[in-house]
């Protein structure tokens, strides 16, 4: 029987541990996540609700979603204004499942049910209301940056603002108006035009990621930057070979400053070279690349390097942004922040201010970095080498009179046999203290990433500064 | 030793006053059901009913049963407690009034099972000889439902007797434990064991051809499990265990529905209208309860699908909230642990191992079925005991707490007849 | 009951479940851990419970001396090993030497594995023993006395006279124990003892523990 009663000591200790762990697990999790669950569209208790849905501002305190006495759903008046917002504000049909509509439903409908509100609500006989979500969104900026893209074109455009993480304006094309999804307004739908592409797009980054490689290099690669790089237009490595534009354009002996500026894909296919797979993604992990995003105030999908050795071809093309890299458009805008903001990339914030139907704040923004990308030195480098860009590179586009501009351009290749136009890219940021922004663009289809995209850009931040 | 410390010895053995649990337990059903009354217009009578017979049939219970045997009176009252945790959610949440009153009545015939149970296993002394008949009877018993197939439900584990859906599975789980510790008491020779651990293995693949994944893996892990306790030999459960999890793969690899599982349990959102939806509104469910719960009758758990039987956890962490959802867990443990002391002061192996494998059973159902509707596990189609609405598993699980308590009270007798051997044995000898 | 009434009714409701689901945590986990310190007390006073009787050793080597005794309980193990409910510490003792276990006509034993144990007929592998008997477990022999009459079996007395019984503290004379029918040439059923052996885990060449404390 001692031998047993061992056993059970043995058994049972196990069993009531395990239990015991999945208690605390259970209540962990519950504690954690649980408003997250209860905020998933299709929770059917928050449309139960007899609730009216609280309302969406933006920063400036312009209404962008209110609730009418019918207790229908109210947008913008303007069409334009409306469908440029759209994707930011959502819908309450579960199209659009990054919209605020949605990511906040709980908060606008104020799942959160307290007795001593539930009290003062019912003495002061008021309609129970939801709380307000005001967003750090400019709603004119973005309203006017979506009025000057490129019509017929696919894209998307973000701007933040580096020193805080705030997302000023968040453009998608297509878009949609959200009056035809409640059957108030006709339309004919592109299938992806619910998607904002600033957060759940992924692109080849296509020459922007050489900002990454660039920041490696500067890491690993002690005195590249007085090294000189020969590029003779094309270069021949094991398995295959890198050329710049179809092979017709030489940038001959040159520093890393004028290949960043240049954009010299040969340059920095041999850096890439030099680099490795292992230093390489090193570098692209550190910058957020293969990492489950997992922010409080929006959903950004990951982007992805490719970390598995695969042959050479993949790391030296995966250097210039091609290969299997892929990269959001807000993902891109923290990497210009991180540069803007000495190697310190914030977290984006998308919400100002949330408030309750009494007026008590329930939150409010709070910057916080999100990790260190590089070093300081770095990034100050790599900020000079994008101010050269800007000033006699490839983005020159991209310049706005009396402000320091910096930028780089890209131009990804889609297709393997050139069938389809290049993405046209520009990511860049404004050194001002007054005006700390950056802005990342990318228009699909669109050609050389030094024209449409970068001009967009310096008409988009121009805005801010008039 | 002086008299006085045969006195401390002697309140030793009286058990800890239990008048304080009792009552709370009383309060909690009291009020809970007169909230659920007062929700109606005019006033739900059914619940009214219930708000007075739950808590006297709870008091009744325990007070009876000590008085009839030296019980350990928490478990009694514990198990009350969860029994009456699941007609309050059914109360509260069913759509039709049936329900809980069908649970209250096969709650009834569940005390009646707990009796018996206790009174059985006082009386059960000549185990060896009946094994290969409760053998035989496991066997017939799991195969019925391949014979009499019971078309009403979905799975292929119910009969369907007199109108009322049973399931066997659930009844021999008891007979099972009770077989395994007769077959694995007192160090059997490894010949001798041979049986016992085939016929666990043929009522596995029994199962198995009636796919309920869920008492499966039940009875195999509460087979290692005793045939550890029983035999110290870490290789060959650890084998056991091995091979349970190389069949597990060769099933995964082998039967769609297993992937199905599988992969709506790593990813439900991924569909959460269609196969991940059982899972995904849990999860809701779970997350808009809260720490203190949306309030009985002000939650919406019948969004939930099978909100009444897998899904009953969810249910009650919806309305009641999480802390109350983290004591119900704590409640399991607590009887769990009660369950493991009384296995320990058994005083033959074939009761150590009798209770042992009922407690394990019971623990091991909860936490996949809690594992399950929080994503930590795949849904197994197990019941959450005492709780779940359905009347073989309240039945089956109260049968077995009433071996347990018979197991209970038996060392409890013992250890009043070591004292006064003690007593005795002064008196003799100072 | 106007709905708004309920509601607020429900929501102040839900403190006082979650308030008293802890109190029933609490209390119950109390009770729990009153209960086992009592036990441990218990314990201490009376340190192995359902004693039914003990065995005495009549001769040993060192390590088991004559006149030691070891209290039986109803069902257990002999052997060397710690774990043992009967704990001979002579090295001629297997770690896990015989099984034992009470039963209506007396105690039933039963040697482990490929163990030797002899009664009154010589070595065999399973034996009765009534209040009295006597059984050789390896080098030790033992003396089963049962504490009261209504464990022993029906008209069990000790077999022994009374010059018999005197000669425990003399020179050993052995006394008439019961063998039970089992097998009585020692070398059958070999492949059960080692197949017996491989279950328990008990290696036939390992004669020491794994901790060997002296």
């Amino acid at each position: 029987m001692k031998e047993i009663r061992r056993n059970l000591r043995i058994v049972g200790t196990l069993i009531v541990c395990l239990f015991l762990g999945l208690a605390a697990w259970y209540a962990a999790t519950v504690y954690d996540q649980g408003s997250i669950w209860a905020s998933n569209v299709y929770n059917q208790r928050l449309s139960r609700s007899n609730l009216r849905r609280g309302d969406i501002l933006d920063r400036r305190g312009n209404i962008l979603a209110t609730t009418d006495e019918d207790g229908s759903r109210v947008y913008l008046s303007d069409a334009d204004d409306r469908r440029a917002l759209a994707h930011t504000v959502g819908d309450t049909a579960g199209m659009s499942g990054t919209g605020v509509e949605n990511y906040y439903s709980a908060t606008l409908l104020d799942v959160s049910t307290s007795l001593t509100d539930r009290l003062s609500e019912l003495f002061s006989h008021s309609q129970r209301m939801g709380s307000s979500v005001q967003l750090t969104i400019d709603g004119p900026w973005t309203a006017y940056v979506s009025s000057i893209f490129p019509q017929g074109y696919n894209g998307a455009v973000c701007i933040m603002n580096y020193k805080t993480g705030e997302i000023l304006v968040m453009v998608s094309k297509p878009d949609y108006d959200p009056y035809a999804l409640a059957n108030r307004a006709e339309e004919d739908v592109v299938d992806s035009a619910y998607i904002n592409r600033c957060l759940q797009g992924q692109y080849a980054p296509g020459s922007v990621f050489k900002i990454v490689t660039c920041a490696s290099a500067l890491t690993y690669l002690d005195g590249i930057e007085q090294q000189t790089i020969t590029c003779s237009s094309s270069w021949k490595y094991e398995g295959g070979s890198i050329v710049c534009g179809s092979g017709n354009i030489t940038h001959g002996n040159i520093n890393l400053k004028t290949a960043l500026s240049k954009s010299c894909n040969v340059a920095f296919g041999k850096i890439a070279y030099q680099l490795g797979f292992d230093r390489l993604g090193a570098t692209a992990e550190n910058f957020g690349f293969n990492y489950n995003f997992q922010f409080d105030d929006l959903t950004l999908y990951n982007s992805s390097f490719p970390t598995k050795s695969g042959n050479m071809s993949d790391l030296v093309w995966a250097g210039i942004g091609q290969s299997t890299v892929t990269v959001s458009p807000m993902h891109m805008c923290m990497i210009a922040s991180s540069v803007a903001n000495g190697g310190i990339m914030m977290e984006p914030k998308l919400v100002k201010e949330i408030r309750t139907s009494l007026g008590v704040v329930t939150k409010s923004l709070s910057p916080a970095p999100f990790r260190r990308v590089m070093d300081a030195s770095v990034a100050d480098k790599i900020a000079s080498y994008m101010y050269e860009a800007v000033k006699s590179g490839t983005a020159t586009k991209a310049a706005i009179p009396g402000y320091t501009v910096c930028g780089k351009t890209g131009s990804a290749e889609t297709s393997d046999n050139k069938s389809k136009a290049t993405n046209a890219w520009y990511v860049g940021f404004l050194y001002d203290d007054n005006h700390p922004y950056c802005i990342s663009v990318v228009i699909e289809e669109g050609g050389a990433g030094g024209n449409i995209a970068a001009s967009l850009a310096s008409k988009a931040l121009a805005y801010c500064v008039r | 030793m002086a008299k006085t410390n045969i006195s401390k010895m002697r309140r030793a053995l009286m058990r800890s006053n239990t008048r304080l649990l009792l009552s709370a337990v009383m309060i909690f059903q009291a009020a809970a059901l007169l909230l659920l009354a007062l929700e109606d217009n005019p006033l739900d009578v059914q619940a009214l009913v219930l708000a007075v017979a739950v808590p006297v049939a709870t008091m009744l219970v325990s007070v009876v049963m000590a008085k009839i045997w030296p019980v350990d009176r928490a478990i009694v009252i514990m198990a009350m407690l969860l029994c009456s945790v699941g007609i309050i959610t059914l109360q509260d949440i069913a759509r039709s009034a049936v329900t809980p009153r069908n649970q209250a009545i096969y709650a009834c015939a569940g005390i009646v099972a707990m009796f018996a149970g206790a009174a059985f296993i006082r009386w059960f002394t000549a185990w060896k000889k009946w094994t290969p008949w409760l053998m035989a009877l496991c066997v017939l018993a799991l195969l019925t439902p391949l014979v009499f197939r019971d078309n009403s439900k979905n799975a292929y584990n119910w009969i369907r007797i007199a109108g009322i859906s049973i399931q066997p599975s659930e009844f021999i789980k008891p007979a099972l434990i009770l077989i395994l510790a007769s077959g694995l008491s007192n160090h059997p020779r490894f010949l001798k064991t041979l049986p016992t651990l085939g016929f666990a293995a043929l009522c596995c693949g029994i199962l198995l051809m009636e796919k309920d994944l869920g008492a499966l893996l039940l009875y195999f892990l509460t087979t290692v499990l005793m045939f550890f306790v029983a035999t110290s030999n870490w290789f060959l459960t650890l084998c056991g265990l091995g091979m349970g999890a190389g069949c597990a793969v060769i099933a995964y690899q082998m039967f769609g529905y297993v992937r199905e599982r599988i992969a709506i349990w790593q990813n439900p959102w991924s569909d959460p209208l269609d196969v991940g939806y059982q899972v995904v509104q849990s999860l809701i469910a779970i997350g808009s309860g809260g720490l203190f719960g949306t309030g009985l009758g002000l939650g919406m758990p019948r969004n939930i699908p099978l909100y009444h039987s897998d899904f009953i956890f969810a249910a009650i962490a919806e309305e009641f909230g999480l802390i109350f959802s983290v004591g119900l867990l704590a409640v399991y443990v607590l009887l769990i642990m009660r369950g493991l002391i009384v296995s320990a002061n058994a005083r033959t192996s074939f009761h150590s191992l009798a209770s042992f494998g009922l407690v394990a059973m019971i623990g091991l159902q909860t936490m996949l079925i809690v594992g399950g509707n929080t994503k930590l596990l795949p849904l197994t189609g197990v019941t959450l005991p005492l709780i779940s609405s359905g009347g073989s598993s309240l039945v089956s699980t109260f049968l077995s707490m009433g071996i347990l308590l018979g197991i209970s009270s038996m060392n409890a007798q013992d250890e009043a007849k070591d004292i006064d051997r003690i007593e005795l044995a002064e008196e003799v000898f100072s | 009951m106007s709905d708004n009434f309920y509601e607020l009714i429900a929501l102040a409701a839900r403190y006082l479940f979650a308030g008293l689901m802890l109190l029933i945590v609490i209390r119950a986990w109390r009770i729990t851990i009153i209960d086992s310190r009592r036990a441990a007390k218990l314990r201490r006073w009376a340190p192995e419970t359902g004693v039914i009787g003990e065995m005495q050793v009549l001769d040993g080597d060192e390590k088991a001396r004559r006149g030691m005794v070891y209290p039986v309980i109803r069902e257990g193990m002999i052997g060397r090993s710690r774990k043992s409910d009967i704990r001979l510490r002579s090295h001629s003792v297997r770690l896990r030497h015989a099984y034992f276990e009470m039963a209506s006509d007396g105690l039933h034993l039963r040697s482990a594995g490929s163990a030797r144990i002899s009664g009154v007929n010589g070595r065999a592998k399973s034996l009765i023993l009534s209040d009295g008997g006597i059984v050789r477990v390896g080098k030790v022999r033992l003396m089963l006395v049962l504490t009261d009459a209504s464990v022993a079996p029906e008209g069990a007395e000790s077999t022994a006279s009374e010059a018999e019984i005197d000669s425990l503290f003399q020179a050993e004379t052995p006394v008439q124990g019961v063998p039970s029918a089992g097998p009585d040439a020692p070398d059958s059923d070999v492949f059960g003892d080692k197949a017996d052996d491989i279950l328990y885990g008990e290696n036939n060449a390992q004669e020491e523990e794994w901790w060997p404390r002296g």
